[in-house]
């Protein structure tokens, strides 16, 4: 590969990193609703396994940003997680059923998360932390659903024929 | 269309877990009880001096009694009320990270401080708490 096309794919990551990073910020006023999940997904069907690097960028700008706490090993896996899912779907063509992994996604949020609060806590405190978290998942499913049913098609498509036409 | 409808099975089996995992968030929550309760709020400073507040509250919820006392000073987010002061001292997580951790006992509460429900005999620990 030249160095040029390095180049460009170096400073793409660092942007569509950064993009998630300030849609999410952009957002945040309301909790759970985020653009996280659908960029992520985009990512991963349309830059495959390199979708790693500006989902990290996004994680790291997270931690430095938002700090380091227990929570933060969560987001070491859980948007990985999306993307691999994602990318072993990658042929699905059905908005809904992209709708459909994103709802599941959200629903499973907090759950995904309860490993760490099973090492730091015990399984009574991860339990109890899932159950009064679930109001929090249910609102990111239902937003995740709607987010991803409209906008995932067209934003797939516009991503590919944008890496199509500049790398 | 026909794969639209072959998704419909899925579509239901998310509806039917959200329902299941709202309803299992309904059962389990506690009922906050009437009457009096007697509290104990341990507040530990930046510097780890320590000290207690007692409180005879018929409040059901936590953050009332502590917001209505003045010893927490905070602001409505979008998960709840967030803790910025306690007892004088203000935790800026913008500047080094620092938040206030609510304990119930020695456990870290896993509700805000506005949705903890009062119980009689309960304490509280309110730590200073780098990020």
């Amino acid at each position: 590969m030249d160095k040029r096309r390095v180049a460009t794919q170096v400073a793409l990551f660092g942007v569509l990193g950064g993009l998630t990073f300030a849609a999410k910020v952009a957002m945040m006023a309301m909790p759970n609703i985020e653009p996280v999940s659908l960029l992520v997904m985009v990512y991963a069907v349309t830059l495959g396994k390199k979708c790693l690097f500006p989902l990290y960028i996004y994680v790291i700008l997270e931690l430095l940003l938002f700090g380091i706490g227990i929570w933060s090993i969560g987001y070491l896996y859980v948007w990985a997680i999306l993307a691999w899912t994602t990318w072993l779907l990658r042929d699905m063509r059905s908005p809904l059923g992209w709708a459909l992994v994103a709802g599941a996604f959200g629903l499973l949020f907090g759950a995904l998360f309860t490993p760490v609060c099973l090492i730091t806590g015990g399984p009574a405190f991860a339990l109890s932390w899932w159950l009064s978290g679930i109001p929090f998942d249910l609102i990111h499913g239902g937003a995740n659903f709607v987010l991803i049913l409209v906008l995932f098609v067209p934003l797939r498509r516009l991503m590919t024929r944008l890496l199509a036409e500049r790398l | 269309m026909k794969k639209q409808t072959k998704l419909i099975p899925a579509l239901i089996a998310l509806f039917v877990v959200a329902a299941l995992m709202g309803g299992l968030h309904l059962a389990s929550r506690p009922s906050p009880a009437a009457g009096q309760k007697s509290i104990e709020v341990i507040v530990v400073h930046s510097d780890k001096s320590e000290r207690t507040f007692h409180y005879e509250t018929d409040a059901q919820f936590l953050g009332p009694v502590l917001m209505e006392d003045g010893l927490v000073k905070g602001e409505d987010g979008p998960y709840g009320l967030y803790i910025k002061e306690v007892d004088g001292e203000v935790a800026d997580f913008a500047e080094n990270g620092a938040y206030w951790a609510l304990y119930e006992g020695e456990e870290y509460a896993t509700t805000g401080i506005d949705t903890t429900v009062i119980e009689d005999g309960d304490r509280y620990s309110l730590v200073y708490t780098l990020g």
